[in-house]
């Protein structure tokens, strides 16, 4: 086991090839405090602190009291992990310096071996297509386990479909997630519970990716259960119906 | 111009007195950061944000105290914050790749990532540690961070993290008991 000084010395060594030394952050710190400047010691007067009161409780009430207001901001922020984008093309810039890709294996188990990894019963669909059988389960941190599907030819065909779904418990909304354009977001519903669907892909470009609204890949997000899901696959021919029956189909 | 009269001149409200402290402070805070939050970038953004925010409350630095440790907790702070939200988002990326990782994942089709597969297999020491900081939950690798990188006692990491020091304890417990079997041939 490593002792204490070991242990210094690893997490400075990994640090040290990570984050170069001779990193600046002044510019960027620079720039923003020049839009955003103000002295230290402001402080606003009673008055002020007034008329922000009066609006924030009216935002509150707005948000609270008016439906329409609400949905409107529910579908800014709960998209189950999907977070709409205007564009669908995306130039990707030069990697930040000292950035390195690395790609961390992820062990798979058995769906038994998985359940014994987290504290929920896996959820399972009762449906999938024919032609289809489990291939594994991943387990990932804070307990999100995803669930693999491949074709009965994956082993001997490279181009064959597969599918699958992640799931984590709770349902509150998190900072982040997978980009898709909004023109291809479609609201459904998945047992009557709102949910978020698209079909499309990206793609890699040499300078960026590109979003292809053709591509054989189908994807449906929501909450049920206390849990987030998220249940995609490609090359399938599921279609929005298979996929939406998948996912209906998905109980803990 | 050394630290104290830098926040000096910074509560003056010179902006100057900043600059001299992101000189001294930021690259630990940034691989303080990166070792909690496995992203370059988002370390980049959460040092960023604190530095700013300092400069923002730096009234509320107690005279007496170096600025060092109160902006260290504050970072660390947020940097548990952001991969305690994040977490789930990037363990699924990780896990399901793109919208097209079915076919291109590194994880779910490793037919077709013969590439990844045998750098994963070269990966020397750094690769492996990587992977067994990932392998620990947010809170076990924040408290390895705060405990065995920036050397806070378990006080102070539990003031930082924001729960009893018991529970730090049993965190960094966890987390070598992981260590060892992970990094055993290191």
């Amino acid at each position: 086991m490593p002792n204490s000084q070991t242990r210094i010395t690893l997490l400075d060594e990994f640090a040290r090839d990570h984050v170069p030394y001779d990193v600046d952050l002044w510019p960027e710190i620079a720039a923003t405090l020049s839009t955003r400047r103000r002295p230290p010691y402001t402080r606003l007067d009673r008055g002020q602190l007034w008329r922000i009161a009066v609006v924030a409780t009216a935002l509150l009430l707005s948000i609270i009291v008016l439906p329409p207001t609400r949905q409107t901001i529910a579908d800014t922020i709960q998209h189950f992990g999907i977070v709409e984008t205007n564009s669908t093309t995306v130039r990707i810039g030069p990697p930040a310096p000292g950035a390195t890709a690395v790609s961390v294996p992820v062990p798979m188990y058995s769906l038994e071996e998985a359940q014994k990894r987290v504290p929920y019963p896996i959820p399972q669909p009762s449906w999938i297509p024919a032609g289809f059988r489990l291939r594994g389960v991943f387990v990932g941190h804070d307990d999100v386990v995803t669930v693999s599907y491949v074709s009965d030819d994956w082993q001997v065909k490279v181009n064959s479909g597969a599918f699958g779904f992640s799931v984590h418990p709770g349902t509150e909304p998190s900072l982040g997630g997978t980009a898709i354009p909004s023109t291809a977001i479609r609201h459904v519903t998945v047992n009557g519970a709102p949910a978020i669907y698209a079909q499309g892909a990206w793609e890699h470009q040499p300078d960026g990716i590109t979003w292809h609204g053709d591509a054989d890949a189908v994807r449906v997000a929501w909450a049920a259960d206390g849990f987030t899901y998220d249940l995609s696959g490609s090359k399938t021919d599921l279609g929005r119906d298979g996929l939406i029956r998948i996912a209906e189909s998905i109980h803990p | 111009m050394d630290e104290l009269a830098a926040v000096e001149q910074l509560k003056q409200g010179d902006i100057a007195g900043l600059e001299i402290l992101v000189q001294l402070h930021q690259i630990r805070a940034l691989r303080a950061v990166f070792l909690i939050t496995q992203d370059y970038a988002l370390a980049e953004d959460i040092v960023q944000s604190s530095f700013v925010r300092a400069f923002e409350r730096i009234h509320q630095l107690d005279p007496d105290r170096p600025f060092g440790p109160w902006f260290l907790r504050s970072v660390v702070n947020d940097a548990l914050k952001a991969s305690a939200r994040g977490a789930r988002l990037f363990s699924l990326d990780r896990l399901a790749g793109t919208f097209d990782g079915w076919r291109s994942g590194t994880v779910l089709d490793g037919r077709l990532d013969h590439a990844i597969e045998q750098s994963v297999e070269a990966a020397e020491t750094r690769a492996e540690i990587r992977a067994a900081l990932a392998k620990l939950t947010v809170q076990q690798r924040t408290a390895v961070v705060a405990r065995y990188y920036l050397q806070l006692n378990e006080a102070e990491t539990a003031e930082i993290m924001g729960c009893a020091r018991g529970t730090v304890k049993w965190y960094l417990h966890h987390a070598r008991r992981q260590l060892k079997t992970l990094l055993h041939p290191l």
